[in-house]
């Protein structure tokens, strides 16, 4: 039939394009990978290639050269990933949902409260100041996930997922006598779960790629986010480089962390959030059955 | 709007209109931590936006330090390549805003063309790859591919007997180049967010159309289409309202910071940040984060009261 | 309206906010705690134990203890910032004119005057240092920095690795000038005719041809010290000197010494070059004894360097490396004690800098060390702290280095300007524009990538419409002033 011949070739430009884009993202991603494993003379002889050259697991030795330090990064940033997201996306969800009511009074008021903050924003300065100096919050875990719980953009990404469920649901419900807390625990969180899902997955993201807060309030090294733990290494060094005009004397470039290591670096910083992304696919698959049933 | 919902409730009856009464200072009650923490740590600080017309002496704190007028916007506003800094950003913005959204939407509908959940879980970890990437990692990637000696493209060149090109020094390139790596970059996170509201769509919907003789494309176009209209305009207004800003990241690390590309890849944050580096003012750069936030917001209020108009569910505010 | 009332609560709470608070001043026979930032990564494992160390011996001697925060140096400035401004309690920082600005920081309140403090609190830091530089450091006749003992005069310097040399059968002591380099890249070339990496040099090259900075490197507005005595500001893009060393870097590249293309990575790794590979001849940079021994260390075979230029003193040297006193302390007496201490305690500063005997160093003689490969703590570099001269020597260096550094220093010539420092409030508008002139311009021709008569018109004409003579007239008003 015509209609399945139209569908076929549909799918067949489908699938050839989706792994067109594939390739193009996943390339880079094993050019990083084999960058680690060379030896630092082939990489700079022949440039980077897809598969290493020279195989050699030293980059890997020179980041772990001081595990008990790394192991501290990731136990931060992985009770900040994981506590404030879950605070995170209940709070979010909680400020949307109110907002995707068109019944709600306040709704534009409180849009524009929030929206506000996406426009314009008090500085650096004014934020460290309220902080550290009145809250005492510096060098305070939760620093690092307090400040960040509440974005707008999640906000309304999640107010659009909500204000897509079928408002007959929602009346059903209010005639049935279920209260508010009830109607959008029961049934508007199931319904929007895979867009819930999606936003979730952003927010353990910001979470993890987290450097700014550390850099702003944090001076203790042992509460230090992965993020930033890894990149202030190779700043410091680039940063003597850069300036090394200045201070001619005693900069000590042994110690420089090679291009190889800093691939390295990415594979620790990335690596470990590729394996939670592969968890989570589940659910935003299982999300085709929930939505259609519920629909 | 609010009258209509107002008048609807009424006409519903007396036991709805109670109820509804109540439901309001609920609603609140939900939404009030989510309230309080942006009081808090956004609205709090912004009244040092009045550093933008001081001169900050740290030993005079904020409101002690002198008053300089329009002082630290003339220093933003009488550079000599101002109007070459608000082109770049604002065409490199609209570029952005149009290709993430078509790109996105792409590849959304080609993933709902998938059959298997493998083959979903698949495409979409792989997309979402660059995703994870910092800009300067994502600078090292594309070095390696446009590198003048040891690049991959100037190596495929070489194979079919083409000159190298020296991408560093010639700016006709990146315009394009930049374009790509943040749609690159993007992708998946796109794809995503619009695969999610895709899937989401009851699927009787289709059958019905599928029934009723309806080919891909017009379901696409009548159905898929139109519910991903909030998601496209939701995002589409939080994108315009940073028009004036961009991602340091991209402009500051892919072009090396090369001084021969500046026509064609300096904006304004990276004006600004090279620029103040030396001088060291707050003020200079509180200014020049405040006149970004002005445009957004006049854009935004302009844009979504023509959203409003059409789409008064889907307008910001 | 709600919004309004928004806006005047976050002003209100604005209005709170800048009022600093203030503590009670505790009066205990305590041991008095200071913090001090330097821009250095202090994760290491063993840093705990060397601290521990250092402040039994501060404890013991000097009654004090001290809290060492390192902030790595590519976020130092805007770490610093935030603390300044926030008006945090801390007692010392690292500053210089390259890291955490020092003149910003005075003139934006964030330094504490110690002229009155240092005679008393550090006697022998203070006179150790010559008054030439104490005048140097001056702002409005105060002294608000100790700077740090290293070498403080510049001079343009050259590096070349021996088997180049011999390759190219010439030895250093026959490089003089510019175009004897051309000489030996001639013959170098004839040996290996593959190009070379060579980065662009034009800042440092301007000692060379007698030009010294007045607000940074390269950026216009330059004084010749070889015209005793005469402060005329000068715009060095504008000079025939200039337009002979791009002609020089241009046929370098022509005549196919050097790379004829633009190289990113290059650039950004600078000095840096790996340990496997090696493709450059040689580095025009700032000269310092000692460099051969550096580079050795650092890159695995010997080099010869040598300084083509006369050495100069200059507030850019001076300033290199220095430790302020926080306005915020409270503890000024004690913490110029700790700058004295710092300074003269070689135990308490090789314990910072090296780490423990035996555990992260050996010792080959009596000041001579070599480092334990891996050892788990890297080090602070000397100059970061205070007086190198307290510092052990690396096996390969010379034993009377710190002499040689003390006798460059001496018998370099003072800057004609020293202790001058710019206002550059009224002309920040014009900096920023001729700094991206000058990034988007400079680069190319100092590589030698582009026609230098057209290139070089180009950018004196952009240069110009960036309002470079406004900013040579007020530096050239503000000198006058100055030196009258």
């Amino acid at each position: 039939m015509n209609r399945g011949k139209q569908m076929i070739g549909v799918k067949i430009v489908s699938y050839s394009m989706l792994i067109i884009f594939s390739l193009l993202c996943i390339i880079p991603f094993l050019i990083i990978i084999s960058a680690s494993l060379s030896s630092e003379g082939e990489l700079a002889k022949f440039g980077y290639f897809i598969m290493p050259r020279g195989i050699t697991l030293s980059a890997y030795k020179m980041v772990l050269q001081n595990p008990r330090s790394l192991i501290g990064a990731y136990k931060v940033t992985i009770f900040t990933t994981a506590v404030g997201s879950v605070m995170s996306v209940i709070i979010s969800a909680m400020l949307a949902y109110p907002l995707s009511r068109q019944d709600y009074k306040w709704r534009n008021y409180i849009n524009f409260f929030v929206y506000f903050t996406m426009l314009f924003s008090g500085g650096a300065v004014p934020s460290y100041i309220l902080i550290a100096q009145y809250m005492h919050l510096r060098n305070n875990i939760w620093v690092l996930i307090i400040p960040l719980l509440v974005n707008p953009w999640n906000v309304f990404l999640m107010r659009t997922y909500f204000a897509q469920v079928n408002k007959a649901l929602i009346e059903a419900a209010a005639i049935d006598g279920a209260g508010e807390l009830r109607i959008f625990f029961m049934v508007v969180v199931p319904v929007s779960i895979t867009g819930m899902a999606t936003v979730f997955l952003m927010i353990a993201l910001a979470f993890w790629n987290d450097w700014y807060q550390c850099l702003m309030f944090m001076t203790n090294e042992k509460i230090l986010t992965l993020q930033y733990f890894l990149a202030r290494v190779m700043s410091n060094i680039d940063d003597m480089l850069k300036n090394s005009a200045s201070i001619s004397s005693g900069v000590d470039l042994s110690s420089m962390p090679s291009e190889t290591t800093r691939m390295a670096m990415c594979v620790f910083a990335a690596g470990p959030m590729v394996f939670v992304f592969v968890f989570f696919q589940k659910y935003f698959v299982r999300g085709i059955s929930v939505g259609s049933v519920k629909g | 709007m609010k009258s209509n919902e107002a008048t609807v409730t009424e006409v519903a009856g007396k036991h709805k209109k109670k109820k509804y009464g109540s439901t309001h200072w609920l609603l609140t009650l939900m939404a009030l931590p989510g309230i309080l923490i942006i009081f808090i740590f956004k609205y709090l600080p912004m009244g040092g936006l009045i550093l933008a017309f001081k001169n900050y002496k740290y030993s005079l704190g904020i409101l002690g330090s002198e008053w300089v007028g329009m002082k630290n916007f003339m220093f933003l506003f009488n550079s000599s390549t101002f109007s070459i800094l608000v082109r770049n950003t604002v065409l490199y913005n609209l570029a952005f805003i149009v290709l993430n959204i078509v790109a996105g939407i792409m590849a959304a509908l080609f993933l709902d063309n998938v059959m298997s959940k493998r083959g979903i879980k698949l495409f979409q970890t792989s997309m979402f790859l660059p995703y994870f990437l910092s800009w300067i990692v994502v600078s090292y990637i594309s070095l390696s591919l446009l590198d003048y000696d040891k690049g991959i493209i100037n190596q495929i060149l070489g194979v079919f007997g083409q000159n190298s090109i020296s991408f560093y020094s010639e700016t006709k390139w990146w315009p394009a180049i930049l374009i790509f790596f943040n749609t690159w970059k993007n992708l998946g996170f796109n794809a995503l967010i619009y695969y999610g509201t895709i899937i989401s769509i009851d699927s009787e919907l289709y059958e019905a159309a599928t029934i009723d003789g309806c080919g891909y494309f017009r379901r696409v176009k009548y159905i898929t289409i139109p519910h991903l209209k909030p998601t496209v305009i939701i995002l589409g207004l939080l994108a315009l309202s940073g028009i004036f800003r961009s991602d340091f990241g991209l402009f500051y690390y892919l072009p090396a910071d090369s001084g021969a590309l500046y026509d064609v890849t300096d904006v304004l944050d990276t004006y600004i940040t090279r620029s103040i580096l030396n001088t060291s003012s707050l003020g200079q750069s509180t200014a020049t984060g405040l006149v970004q936030s002005i445009v957004g917001l006049l854009l935004i209020l302009t844009v979504n009261s023509v959203v409003r108009k059409y789409e008064s569910e889907s307008a910001l505010f | 309206m709600k919004r309004k009332r928004i806006f005047s609560a976050a002003l209100a709470a604005a209005m709170l906010l800048s009022f600093t608070g203030c503590g009670v001043k505790k009066n205990t026979n305590e041991k008095v705690k200071l913090t001090w930032y330097i821009p250095a990564v202090l994760d290491s494992g063993d840093f705990d134990e060397i601290m521990s160390k250092v402040n039994e011996k501060l404890g013991r001697e000097y009654n004090l203890n001290l809290e060492m925060i390192g902030i790595d140096g590519g976020n130092f400035d805007k770490k610093l910032q935030l603390i300044n401004a926030g008006g945090e309690e801390y007692d010392l920082a690292f500053t210089s004119t390259w890291k955490n600005d020092y003149y910003a920081n005075v003139n934006s309140g964030a330094c504490l005057d110690i002229s009155e403090l240092l005679p008393k609190y550090a006697p022998k830091l203070y006179s150790q240092t010559s008054q030439t530089i104490w005048d140097a450091v001056k702002v409005d006749g105060k002294i608000y920095a100790a700077p740090n003992w290293q070498i403080q005069a510049k001079a343009t310097g050259l590096t070349i690795p021996d088997e180049d040399l011999e390759a190219a059968s010439m030895t250093i002591d026959e490089i003089n000038t510019l175009e004897d380099l051309g000489t030996y890249l001639e013959k170098l070339h004839a040996v290996y005719p593959e190009r070379n990496k060579v980065l662009p040099a034009w800042e440092h090259v301007q000692r060379y041809y007698g030009y010294l900075d007045i607000i940074g490197q390269a950026m216009p507005g330059v004084i010749n010290f070889k015209e005793n005595g005469k402060l005329q500001v000068i715009n060095q893009y504008e000079t025939k000197d200039y337009e002979d060393y791009i002609k020089l870097r241009k046929s370098w590249v022509d005549k196919g010494y050097m790379f004829d293309k633009y190289l990113p990575e290059d650039i950004k790794s600078s000095t840096m070059e790996d340990k496997e590979v090696r493709e450059r001849p040689f580095t025009l940079h700032v000269y310092s004894p000692g460099n051969e021994a550096n580079i050795l260390q650092s890159k695995g075979y010997p080099w010869s360097a040598k300084p083509i230029s006369e050495a100069v003193l200059d507030a850019g040297g001076i300033l290199a490396a220095m430790t302020h006193v926080s306005s915020t302390t409270k503890h000024p007496e004690e913490a110029v004690k700790m700058l004295e201490v710092i300074n003269t305690d070689a135990e308490i500063f090789n314990l910072l800098v090296w780490g423990i005997e035996g555990k992260h160093y050996t010792k080959v003689s009596e000041n001579k060390v070599e480092k334990i490969e891996n050892a788990g703590y890297p080090g602070i570099a000397h100059f970061i702290l205070g007086s190198q001269k307290n510092s052990f020597l690396l096996s390969t260096q010379d034993d009377d280095l710190w002499d040689q550094i003390e006798a460059f220093n001496d018998n370099a010539l003072s800057s004609p300007i020293l202790g001058f420092s710019a206002d550059l409030d009224s002309i920040a508008t014009e900096i920023a524009n001729c700094k991206t002139v000058l990034k988007k311009r400079s680069e190319m021709l100092d590589l030698g990538l582009v026609d230098p008569d057209s290139e070089i018109a180009a950018l004196r004409k952009e240069l110009k419409e960036a309002g470079v003579d406004t900013i040579i007239a007020e530096l050239q008003k503000q000198i006058d002033e100055w030196s009258k």
